[in-house]
């Protein structure tokens, strides 16, 4: 009986703390008082002296998304710069002036649709890669969907030229991000390391070189049976020239754009890569919108 | 008689708080945003432009007015510089603002013109702390969606656009990368020299942009 009695009590003292203790903490949060949030913000900043009103309403802060975890993935550490400018620079002549001639050229010869096969079958010949990824990611699911893929666009899409799956359709919400080894070390909680421009590939970093070389030479089936290097070399370099025939533009559109180019991709690569590790589910049923544009209206007179 | 009073002064208030709430769903950042895109696309199917390449300054002089009624390119501005604009003198800030705006207008409505019919949809809306939203969208372009984030700020009653995000890439963010990799904030005279420095490269970008695209794009290595 006295148990009981004593147990109430515990439980109301944790009631009674967390009651009283709760709304003090939303008003805290609440709280725009200028001398505390300046205290805080100097603390942080460091630079606050004279004018502590300044950052008393942040304008410039970007933490009300909820996304500072993924821009803190994408900020970049980049002690070789000097190398890495060099690689860009290596780098960006080589595509202007070695791999878009040659794959404009593939592109006149080539038409579409047996580019689209060609992409087809490099991807499903590239499935151990993103199953090994999933597996080691926890994402279960989306490794089952992958082999489902695998084998549907084997045995029924000629070997993997016909995409008959089509885009992973599945009853299941499923994360889809093309999971690579970088990737999976990014969800293991490994950061990136300092930015990298690998020659020929472009942008990388420590984490993702590591990465790009388990899935090249372990997981990439063309350096497995005994294939000579030169072969699968070459049949890497044919997927490269093939796949940069569907993104032709791209680079040019962002480096139009760009005061610094090397800044720019190097952004560009660290905040795409960084949402590509924290994906999310892919919900199957599309959301429905609220509204839509109606794209054949003209303007009233 | 009290009674009918009261449920009378209780209908009004309640009418007038459905007012303010209909206005506001009026005036949401999702309605206001579709608006400015659907006038964007308008423009774009506009017959009077059609197979008559004299008129498309026009319309792309048009273009550039719709836009600039739904973004706001100051805050645009203010937020790709970061604080140092704080620093920067009102003139020095108009002057930027012009050029950036300009730089962005060139890049971009190149782009809008290989628009070929693509829905966009409008999925979510989010506003944070009465002032800042995100509109979730989607461009529809048949074989699969790209999803397009929207941030905006009220500003004058008004929901602008101040940041465009697609796959995680924020326009904002990138051209912040950029302008911090320039900006030297150690001392005076460095700030004043790079900021110097600043403007040049945009005034330079802008010029080649306007003359020549194809070469900004290939010869832009600096």
């Amino acid at each position: 009986m006295t148990r009981n009695y004593s147990t109430t009590i515990l439980a109301f003292l944790v009631f009674a703390v967390i009651l009283l203790t709760f709304p003090s903490k939303v008003r805290s949060a609440e709280s725009t008082e200028p001398v505390m949030v300046a205290q805080v913000a100097s603390g942080v900043i460091g630079e606050v002296k004279n004018n502590p009103e300044e950052y008393a309403d942040d304008e410039f802060s970007e933490d009300m998304w909820g996304d500072s975890e993924h821009h803190e993935a994408a900020s970049a550490s980049d002690p070789w710069q000097g190398y890495n400018r060099a690689m860009f620079k290596f780098n960006d002549y080589l595509y202007f002036n070695i791999m878009k001639p040659i794959t404009k050229g593939y592109m006149y010869v080539v038409p579409l649709r047996p580019r689209t096969w060609t992409n087809n079958f490099f991807q499903n010949i590239l499935y151990p890669v993103r199953f090994t990824s999933c597996v080691l990611q926890g994402k279960f699911y989306t490794a089952g969907a992958e082999t489902s893929k695998f084998i549907a666009n084997s045995i029924f899409g000629m070997g993997g030229l016909g995409n008959v799956a089509g885009e992973a359709q599945s009853t299941m919400p499923l994360y889809m991000g093309a999971e690579d080894m970088g990737q999976t070390f990014g969800v293991w909680g490994i950061p990136n390391g300092p930015y990298f421009v690998l020659p020929f590939l472009g942008p990388s970093t420590v984490r993702d070189a590591v990465g790009v070389g388990i899935d090249t030479f372990a997981l990439n089936p063309f350096w497995w049976f005994g294939i000579p290097w030169y072969y699968s070399a070459s049949a890497g370099a044919y997927n490269q020239i093939n796949k940069l025939s569907f993104h032709i533009g791209e680079y040019e559109s962002l480096k139009e754009g760009s005061i610094d180019p090397y800044l720019a991709l190097r952004d560009a690569y660290l905040s795409y890569r960084a949402k590509q590790v924290q994906d999310a589910k892919i919900d199957p049923n599309k959301p429905k919108p609220q509204m839509t544009t109606n794209p054949d209206a003209v303007p009233e007179k | 008689m009290k009674r009918t009073l009261s449920i009378i002064i209780i209908a009004l208030l309640l009418s007038s708080f459905a007012g303010t709430c209909f206005a506001a769903a009026d005036n949401s950042p999702m309605v206001r945003l579709r608006s400015g895109i659907q006038g964007v696309i308008e423009i774009l199917n506009d017959p009077q432009y059609k197979g008559n390449p004299e008129m498309r300054e026009n319309q792309i002089l048009k273009i550039r007015e719709t836009i600039k009624d739904f973004f706001n390119f100051e805050e645009l501005s203010k937020r790709s510089v970061g604080r140092p604009w704080l620093q920067f003198t009102p003139e020095e800030q108009e002057r930027f603002v012009g050029l950036f705006t300009d730089l962005l207008e060139q890049t971009y409505l190149a782009r809008i013109e290989d628009y070929s019919g693509e829905k966009v949809a409008f999925d979510k809306e989010t506003i944070i702390k009465g002032k800042y939203a995100q509109v979730d969208t989607r461009l529809l372009t048949g074989k699969q969606d790209i999803p397009v984030f929207y941030r905006m700020k009220l500003k004058d009653g008004e929901w602008d656009v101040y940041d465009v995000k697609i796959e995680g890439v924020s326009l904002v963010k990138n051209y912040r990368t950029q302008f911090s990799g320039i900006l030297d904030t150690t001392n005076d005279k460095t700030f004043a020299a790079s900021k110097k420095d600043l403007f040049d490269r945009l005034e330079k970008k802008c010029e080649e942009l306007k003359f020549n695209p194809k070469a900004a794009a290939e010869n832009g290595k600096k």
